[in-house]
């Protein structure tokens, strides 16, 4: 019996199916609930790459990969073909690409570090020598990057969401913890990728959790919030029903002492009610202890709502901004398609109505995990590969480079000061209008929501899923004149970091921060703690 | 549809106002129920402003609404609700209508920005539907009035109303003719029967509408039928209708005024036909009320006594004009501030019964009307239809006899006096509820036949009989 293996790499995690070759069917579906290198988004992991190297970067993700496709239950000796999809830094780190030319943005960045622009087409390779423990001569199928800015799930979001193929203007985003995004306005494709944060899939959150039995996975209104729970077969059951603004429990539903947490899509849910009690104002909850509860002790504060504010705000922004530099009006905006889990689960009304589509769609689709799925087209159909890049050679793409585009600095200013500031929409409007920028219109009318798949991956295989939770990476190391102070461990806010004996220390990777928080290293008072210097285990 | 099945207050002496089983928050930091009262201002334009759409919009907006909150704020009041009752032709300008409503919106964000006042608008649309042309959507092809209530209630929610309510015109028809016959079973049928299934029909659509737009469904009140009965039944020189009559009206329309409350609206209901009490006791819910403060809209004998357990407090359709004090509308949303404030100091100092029954007490014998919506009575009213809940008109029926009983008891007790005419009326109403069938669909068959031939308008496909 033949396999093949096809796989999705996001930055919050990594998807896997095992196909059989004969027949196409998927055998089995393996996912990890984290990304194996310290960091919240994609910043965090080029940051990683550069200041410790993007060999060990590979080394750690590649560990992760292996572990994936060994939970997927099939004899990786069999395995004779293997796909991939994901965006360009991860598919990069995985091949183990330089990623230099995607740190460093501009032409000027480059000359000036002598970086050399690397070719992402499509191609077949080994994947035996990338790492993966397959059998030598096993075949890597890489699907082409638009441009080397524009990965392979841009491609995957635009092709298999019939993007291409619409006439009239439209928008797609892959709503992760990096979100790509492109808009389609006759031939010409815009697209940009905002580093949304892990927010919206519930990392970062207080009582966080991906979706699994217990989480609370949405807030139905029904004139009050009613929490709705995922019970053990994941359907999404009532709870109890708030009133937040009287910050009282007005019913206790089935669900009532079931909740252990709450999912990205809850928290949207949570954002969209807070909004839509007049609870949130300059940044802060405005109740009683600035805390949003749902019940059985889980609840969101002003912190988690601002997470997701920031998310929210770099999502709208770059939405603004393409619609910006294509030059049309958000009238001239009707459909959306939402990719990813969190562009699946999500209540689409509430995403639009706090920000996350453009406020004019009325045609929203819902279509799941892409990247995997063009993946697993792939594997079926490797002669899809020139296809694909047939595509991606005739699609006109503008990448708006969100880092260096002053129209996105400008409306994420703005995104920031509404959001944690309570600058009203009117004077947001009015201080665009200043640079030429129309202005946001409010979200009009109620759109129609067309879910085409019932889950982000709709066929999981026979075997089932496999959640592998615990990624168990780990950088190690000791430091000359370390006195063991312990204190790197107790700044720790992750929980990250140990000392397991004397002098040595032990950094979970997956829970770490990474370069967006390096306290462990900021707080040394012999000022040794060095974290580029720790090594994988 | 289910109905009512238990008291929210277990007993009479648990209503108070500004207090409510089943609170809500809402608009920019309204939260009704929970203690204090608020205050809610109606207002109507001036005649002639009414033919140009500019002129209305800034009647609404940059006069009478701005000089209620500003007034509102100069006085420190926390709270405020502003009611806009749609003047008949906006239900048939849309646009205009729904400028207004996003007007509104747009001016009480800024100032409750600005002043930290709590604020809120209900929008109360207007029913214009007439029953010789067709009550339900499809039936008038000529004005299309069905469709425009629908249109109405969607260009409300969708353009920003926090609460929406409606007087729905349901059996007024019927009603109109039994009270200038004085006929109870006739205004039982009306009301009791029919309000009933036209407030049901309209309130499960409106309750969609104001789910997708997130706006408190308010509820709705038997205004064209039991206000009526009200007006003309007036004070002591008026004997246009028997004030016993009056007064079972009240009771058969609070069991029509439930329907939307079990169609899924929240409160605060409104109450212009003065049966809220009765509602209150049975739902829990909040309730705006209105009495003495209405006095430029209102003539009754129960100024004081409507005040004794509402949870908004309320004036009416105060036309637009300057008065030494300011303008009309503000000074009559100080009155209502002011009393707001008294019943919150109340609240405060540990005297809320204490003035509750002061409400209460000072009209309680005024009126067989009054007698029936103090608290007590009114309660004993509430759990009649609740114990005869199997349907329209037998808890409407109920809710008559028992009012009746209650009556009664009070006259041969000494405790509230009756003209001889009332007495008479009380006594034939009697005799007419108590010889009515216990089954429905004797009664409703009956009374089709004989007010299909006796009003002419009366059409049963209205109400998909």
């Amino acid at each position: 019996m033949a396999y093949g293996i096809s796989m999705d790499i996001g930055t919050s995690g990594t998807r896997a199916h095992a196909v059989d070759l004969a027949d196409g069917k998927i055998v089995s579906t393996a996912m990890t609930t984290c990304h194996p290198l310290p960091g919240a988004n994609i910043m965090d992991h080029l940051t990683f790459c550069i200041r410790v190297g993007s060999g060990l970067a590979h080394d750690i993700l590649m560990d992760t990969v292996n572990k994936v496709i060994r939970s997927l239950g099939v004899d990786l000796k069999q395995v004779e073909r293997v796909a991939i999809c994901g965006n360009p830094i991860q598919l990069s780190l995985f091949q183990g690409i330089p990623v230099d030319d995607l740190a460093f943005a501009g032409e000027n960045a480059h000359k000036a570090r002598n970086i050399q622009a690397q070719k992402r087409n499509a191609g077949v390779f080994d994947a035996a020598a990338v790492g993966m423990d397959v059998k030598d001569g096993t075949e890597l199928l890489v699907p082409p990057a638009i441009r080397h800015e524009i990965g392979a799930d841009a491609l995957a979001m635009m092709y298999k969401s019939g993007f291409l193929d619409q006439k009239e203007n439209c928008m797609v985003t892959d709503y992760g913890t990096n979100a790509e995004m492109a808009l389609k306005v006759g031939d010409d494709i815009y697209t940009g990728s905002a580093a949304a944060g892990p927010a919206m899939e519930g990392q970062s959150i207080l009582h966080g959790m991906l979706a699994a039995p217990g989480a609370i996975s949405d807030l139905e209104y029904n004139f009050r919030w009613r929490c709705k729970v995922l019970d053990d077969d994941m359907v999404a059951c009532d709870g109890d029903e708030y009133d937040f603004g009287l910050e009282m429990c007005t019913d206790e539903g089935p669900m009532h002492g079931k909740a252990k947490g709450i999912t990205g899509t809850g928290v949207v849910a949570a954002v969209a009610a807070a909004m839509s009690s007049r609870l949130w104002k300059k940044g802060k909850l405005t109740t009683s202890d600035g805390k949003l509860h749902m019940q059985d002790g889980i609840f969101v504060d002003s912190k988690d709502i601002s997470e997701a504010c920031k998310a929210i705000g770099a999502m709208r922004a770059g939405h603004f901004a393409l619609v910006e530099h294509a030059g049309i009006s958000f009238d001239n905006l009707d459909i959306m398609y939402m990719a990813g889990a969190s562009g699946t689960y999500v209540d689409a009304v509430k995403a639009r109505e706090i920000g996350l589509l453009p406020p004019t769609c009325s045609r929203i689709y819902q279509i799941g995990n892409t990247s995997l799925s063009m993946a697993t087209d792939l594997l079926r159909n490797p002669e899809l590969l020139d296809e694909l890049q047939g595509i991606a050679d005739m699609i006109r793409a503008n990448h708006i480079m969100f880092a260096s585009d002053k129209v996105f600095e400008k409306i994420y200013i703005q995104e920031l000061a509404y959001w944690d500031e309570g600058m009203t929409m009117e004077m947001y409007n009015s201080n665009l209008a200043l640079d030429g920028i129309q202005p946001l219109p409010k979200p009009r009318g109620h759109p129609t929501v067309h879910r085409i798949v019932e889950r982000d991956i709709p066929d999981l295989g026979e075997r089932g899923l496999v959640m592998l939770d615990d990624i168990g990476t780990r950088l190690v190391g000791s430091f000359d004149g370390c006195t063991s102070c312990g204190r790197c461990v107790r700044e720790c806010p992750e929980k990250a970091l140990s000392m397991p004996s004397d002098g040595s220390f032990s950094i979970e990777t997956k829970k770490c921060l990474g370069t967006a928080c390096y306290r462990c290293q900021l707080h040394c008072p012999e000022k040794v703690f060095k974290y580029d210097l720790l090594t994988m285990e | 549809m289910p109905r009512f099945a238990r008291m929210a207050y277990q007993k009479a002496d648990d209503m108070v106002f500004g207090s409510s089983r089943k609170p809500l928050s809402y608009g920019l930091g309204i939260k009704v129920g929970t203690g204090r009262v608020i205050p809610e201002a109606k207002y109507a334009p001036r005649p002639g402003v009414t033919q140009s759409p500019d002129r209305l919009k800034r009647e609404f907006v940059d006069y009478m609404s701005k000089d209620i909150i500003h007034r509102a704020v100069n006085l420190g009041f926390p709270d405020l609700q502003l009611e806009t009752e749609w003047i008949s032709h906006m239900g048939a300008d849309q646009r205009t209508s729904g400028d207004i409503v996003s007007m509104q919106k747009e001016l009480i964000e800024g100032c409750h920005a600005e002043y930290g006042i709590n604020l809120a608008v209900r929008q109360t649309i207007p029913d214009l539907r007439e029953c010789e042309l067709g009550l339900r959507p499809g039936r008038d092809s000529i004005r299309s009035h069905p469709e425009q209530l629908f249109e109405s209630a969607e260009t409300a929610c969708s353009q920003g109303a926090d609460v929406l309510s409606v007087e729905t015109l349901g059996g007024k028809e019927i009603c109109d003719y039994a009270v200038t016959q004085g006929d109870i079973v006739g205004f039982l049928f009306g009301m009791g029967c029919l309000g009933s299934i036209d407030a049901e029909y309209v309130w499960d659509e409106f309750v969609g509408i104001c789910r997708r737009n997130r706006t408190v469904p308010g509820g709705d009140t038997a205004c064209s039928g039991a206000n009526t009965v009200m007006f003309m039944s007036g004070g002591y020189l008026d004997n246009d209708v028997q004030k016993t009559f009056s007064a079972l009206c009240r009771c058969i329309s609070a069991a029509r005024s439930l329907v939307p409350f079990e169609c899924g609206a929240t409160g605060p209901g409104k109450d212009c036909a003065y049966e809220g009490i009765i509602v209150k006791a049975i739902t829990g819910l909040p309730i705006s009320q209105e009495g003495k403060n209405a006095g430029c809209a209102h003539f009754d004998l129960m100024g004081n006594v409507m005040a004794q357990c509402c949870d908004l407090w309320s004036d009416e359709s105060v036309e637009y004009h300057p008065d030494f004090g300011g303008s009309s509308v503000a000074c009559w949303a100080g009155s209502l501030g002011y009393e707001c404030s008294l019943m919150n100091t109340a609240t405060a100092s540990g005297n809320g019964k204490v003035l509750r029954d002061l409400y209460m007490l000072s009209d309680r014998v005024r009126s067989p009307e009054s007698y029936i919506l103090s608290y007590d009575n009114a309660w004993a009213v509430g759990k009649a239809i609740v114990d005869n809940r199997k349907d329209h008109y037998l808890r409407a029926r109920a809710a008559a006899i028992a009012g009746a009983n209650i009556i009664l008891e009070g006259y041969r007790s000494g405790e509230l006096g009756l003209s001889r005419r009332q007495l008479e009326k009380l006594y034939r109403m009697i005799r007419d509820l108590e010889s009515l069938p216990d089954d429905s669909d004797a009664f409703m068959e009956s009374c089709l036949r004989r007010y299909s031939t006796e009003v002419s308008k009366f059409d049963p496909a209205n109400y998909g009989l």
